[in-house]
């Protein structure tokens, strides 16, 4: 079977064209730390007799995003799975700082519950790194049977 | 020309995934909370009981509080009980307790302290709790007059 040659140098032009949009539209997004917090009874809120402490904080700089975009208007969405989740957990964050680039950053700033499905977190422009994001942590009672409890939590860039 | 061919569509193939593969707008952390066993006990109060009246023909009134002593516990476990003794072997006088206005937990009957580990409280289950501690004691007219001095244990420890 004989192929046009002016085919396929469309076909070249088309492939490298595609391959150059998808370059500058790849929305990257680098997220740097995690959260580990353990629940004893020196937690509890007056030792024997009294409940554990209900609501426990990460660091204000407990997480890192960096996002590499380009320009254009974006948000961030936060969601989470579950590995082994007790359902009276309630797991939120927030935007504790700016971060450092061009353009605007906007929103996230309250404390938001992650929930299993995606939410809007906060919107910007341009590339941003350094935006640090503190966690909390509410519903820890005695009627939580020790174990270890994992979830993960996933940042997605939208342009929008 | 066949091999120009196939050169120029794997070119474009490549430049067009390799586009795709570059592009990673998601990232995530994890959040891991373990919660360790807690099982705390802790009883308040010392107590002085004292025999010293009778009904004549009768044997000596006994002594009676339920107002000195108290007890605390927190467990976020399952299948718990509190059980009581006395470090005193061969006490001079019968000694009795009791649980009385419990929450978290099921009094047991009254018991006579020995040094064996008596049921004081039963069905505690991630919860916190606390009682008052009734303690009786008793003599006969034949076993005379004296002291015993008692140091009672009260430990949280697994039902079955």
């Amino acid at each position: 079977m004989k192929v046009p040659t002016k085919f396929l140098i469309l076909v070249v032009i088309f492939g490298l064209i595609a391959a150059g949009e998808k370059g500058e539209a790849a929305e990257e997004i680098t997220v740097t730390g995690s959260w580990s917090e353990t629940i004893d009874a020196s937690d509890l809120v007056a030792g024997a007799g009294s409940d554990l402490i209900g609501t426990y904080e990460g660091y204000s700089d407990q997480i890192v995003l960096d996002i590499d975009v380009g320009r254009g208007d974006f948000r961030v969405d936060v969601s989470k799975i579950n590995t082994n989740w007790h359902s009276d957990f309630q797991l939120y964050v927030r935007r504790t700082s700016d971060g450092t680039g061009d353009g605007e950053i906007s929103g996230g700033t309250s404390y938001q519950e992650v929930t299993d499905t995606y939410h809007s977190f906060f919107t910007f422009k341009k590339d941003r790194t350094g935006i640090n994001l503190q966690l909390k942590l509410s519903g820890v009672s005695v009627q939580v049977a020790p174990d270890t409890y994992t979830t993960t939590v996933y940042y997605t860039v939208v342009k929008i | 020309m066949k091999k120009l061919t196939i050169a120029l569509l794997a070119l474009a193939l490549c430049f067009g995934l390799s586009g795709v593969a570059m592009a990673a707008n998601t990232d995530n952390h994890t959040v891991t909370v373990t919660v360790n066993a807690i099982n705390e006990i802790d009883v308040s109060g010392t107590l002085g009981l004292t025999i010293d009246s009778a009904t004549a023909g009768s044997e000596p009134n006994g002594a009676v509080d339920n107002t000195a002593c108290d007890l605390l516990w927190t467990t976020n476990q399952n299948s718990k009980k509190i059980t009581v003794a006395t470090n005193l072997a061969s006490p001079n006088f019968t000694l009795k307790v009791v649980a009385q206005n419990v929450s978290g937990g099921t009094a047991a009957s009254e018991v006579a302290l020995g040094t064996t580990a008596a049921d004081f409280v039963t069905g505690i289950a991630e919860t916190v709790g606390s009682s008052d501690i009734q303690y009786t004691a008793s003599a006969t007219a034949a076993q005379g007059t004296g002291s015993d001095v008692h140091t009672v244990t009260y430990t949280l420890t697994d039902a079955s």
